[in-house]
């Protein structure tokens, strides 16, 4: 009986541990998007290139696992804009290899978008810039309703500029779209 | 058969015991010293997962700031006369004078007591108190100084330096052009095309050829030395300029020219609008003020533009730098598609470009006629 209780002991205190563990060492709040594990509940998720020409954005949707929660939702579309589209009108909205940085959603709904200096340090023109961030905003409209507001980062710090002809010191309104889910 | 397996739920007891210390045992304190000035003296920090914590309570002496928690909601502050840094326990949101921050590890409670990541430390200091704190793992020390003035370049040299400010003939009605960028700079495209050449070659021609009596033409830049778009705003503001052309230029898009006007709302007709980190009627919206003149004058541009033969489409509203804090009327042209063959031989065509500029100079000059008949 009292090997019982001292084996009971132990692993409560390891469960403690690996619990306090976990919870202080929180996961990054960015990373790859998983594939859809068979029978998993998977959603559509409308991402937005900027075109070559016009200024529309282009759309392409995209069948991912489910999120969990509006910021999960948030990371998984900002990845998901990292990748290249597939459209050949649309151009990649990021350079190739780039990755967020980080990704917040904060409780009044504005999303910090945070990415490294060399995804933003790039010589777009005015109208390449505007597509950019257009393209950002209507994928953020289409999909995460929780999002009322963009704010982009880099760095972790606010920048004047976005990339070179767009303010950054302020925050992106995000339009009022129809949701990808009620599409 | 009971005594073996006794033994293998013992070991795995154990073994998961020492999996869960293990795990606890990541937390370590650390008695360093701070060195501050001639001062020093040894507070405790802790270091979890490799990132040092410091405590909330510590960091305001550091930074010379009054630190303060609230335990029923988890807010936490650090405040000083000029600078107040606030945040959430647990959010990788802090804000400091109203400007966001984003941290990698967010604040947390350690122990009962709030802990700041050595990385918010950093960014607090050097954002609001001009701080530089630095880390020595090796002598467990950290040293707090005043922050190194950054490397030279960008928006801190330009706010460093004194402008040449353009001589006017007194008098004379000013119209102000803005190549955009220097040469060989921003987007680039095809036929050895970039934004910074295009723009001064339709500048410096629009500038030959806006000649008339009392009228001054003024390039704001030459190519050589970059503007930032405040500083292109207070020569322009003090110059007395009674308009204002930027010239840009965009590696896609359709061929010809879009022309932009100042606006916060309604980017490209998309809903979207920019709400800027300043209280109404800052820089930022200073523009607004011209907003119907530039209108105005946008749709006289473009008008001129396609009869040089050049595509030409807008005005369309953005909130675009180079055209912010202007007290005058204003608008940004963007040759765009410089990176396809299309928009590549339009904006390198020497006959289209000197005819475009030649419209572009008389609506300029016939805009500013409008402007000095009005009462």
């Amino acid at each position: 009986m009292k090997r019982v209780l001292i084996v009971a002991a132990c692993l409560a205190v390891a469960a403690g541990g690996v619990f306090l563990w976990r919870s202080r060492a929180r996961p990054a709040v960015t990373g790859p998007v998983v594939a859809v594990a068979p029978g998993a509940e998977a959603v559509d998720v409308v991402v937005c290139y900027p075109a070559r020409a016009g200024l529309e954005p282009v759309e392409e949707v995209r069948r991912l696992p489910k999120p969990a929660s509006p910021q999960d939702r948030l990371v998984q579309l900002v990845s998901e804009m990292h990748q290249p589209p597939a459209s050949a009108n649309a151009l990649p909205l990021f350079p190739a290899g780039s990755v967020p940085r980080a990704v917040f959603l904060s409780s009044d709904g504005t999303a910090y978008l945070d990415e490294s200096g060399p995804a933003l340090d790039r010589p777009l023109g005015p109208r390449d810039e505007i597509v950019f961030v257009r393209s950002i905003l209507r994928a953020i409209g289409r999909n995460c309703p929780d999002v009322k507001a963009v704010v982009f980062l880099s760095d972790g710090t606010a920048r004047s500029r976005l990339c070179a002809h767009l303010p950054a010191h302020g925050r992106y309104l995000i339009p009022k779209l129809v949701p990808a889910q009620a599409r | 058969m009971h005594a073996p397996r006794r033994r293998l739920a013992a070991g795995a007891a154990l073994l998961a015991a020492w999996l869960g210390v293990a795990a606890v045992g990541r937390a370590e304190t650390l008695k360093v010293v701070v060195r501050q000035g001639d001062a020093a003296r040894n507070i405790q920090l802790r270091k979890e997962g490799g990132e040092v914590f410091l405590p909330l309570l510590a960091c305001g002496p550091l930074l010379g700031a009054d630190a303060r928690w609230d335990p029923a909601t988890n807010r936490w502050w650090l405040r000083s006369r000029t600078v107040t840094a606030a945040g959430f326990l647990d959010e990788p949101l802090l804000t400091i004078g109203g400007q966001p921050l984003l941290v990698r590890t967010p604040p947390r409670l350690i122990g009962g007591l709030p802990y700041l990541s050595l990385e918010s430390v950093r960014l607090l200091g050097r954002r609001g108190w001009e701080t530089d704190v630095a880390w020595d793992e090796a002598k467990r020390e950290l040293a707090v100084r005043p922050a190194q003035a950054q490397a030279e370049g960008g928006l801190e040299a330009a706010r460093a330096r004194t402008l040449n400010v353009p001589s006017v003939p007194a008098g004379a009605r000013v119209i102000a052009l803005d190549p955009g960028h220097v040469r060989r700079q921003g987007a680039n495209g095809l036929r050895g095309l970039t934004e910074g050449d295009l723009g001064l070659a339709l500048a410096q021609a629009v500038a030959a050829t806006a000649v008339a009596d009392g009228v001054a033409t003024i390039l704001l830049q030459d190519g050589s030395e970059p503007l930032e778009p405040f500083e292109v705003a207070s020569l322009a503001n003090t110059i007395g300029a009674r308009s204002l052309v930027s010239f840009h230029g965009s590696r896609f898009g359709d061929p010809g020219i879009t022309v932009w006007i100042w606006g916060l709302g309604n980017m490209a007709g998309a809903g979207i609008a920019f709400d800027a980190f300043e209280p109404p009627g800052g820089w930022t919206s200073a523009a607004q003020s011209e907003a119907d003149r530039s209108l105005a004058l946008a749709r006289k541009l473009l008008a001129a533009a396609e009869s040089a033969g050049i595509p030409a489409r807008g005005p369309l509203p953005a909130p675009l730098l180079a055209l912010e804090g202007l007290a005058c009327p204003a608008v940004a042209i963007d040759f765009e598609g410089l990176g396809t063959p299309e928009g590549a031989r339009i904006a390198s065509d020497e006959s289209l470009r000197a005819g475009l500029a030649a419209a572009l100079a008389r609506a300029l000059l016939a805009d500013l006629g409008e402007e000095a008949s009005r009462p």
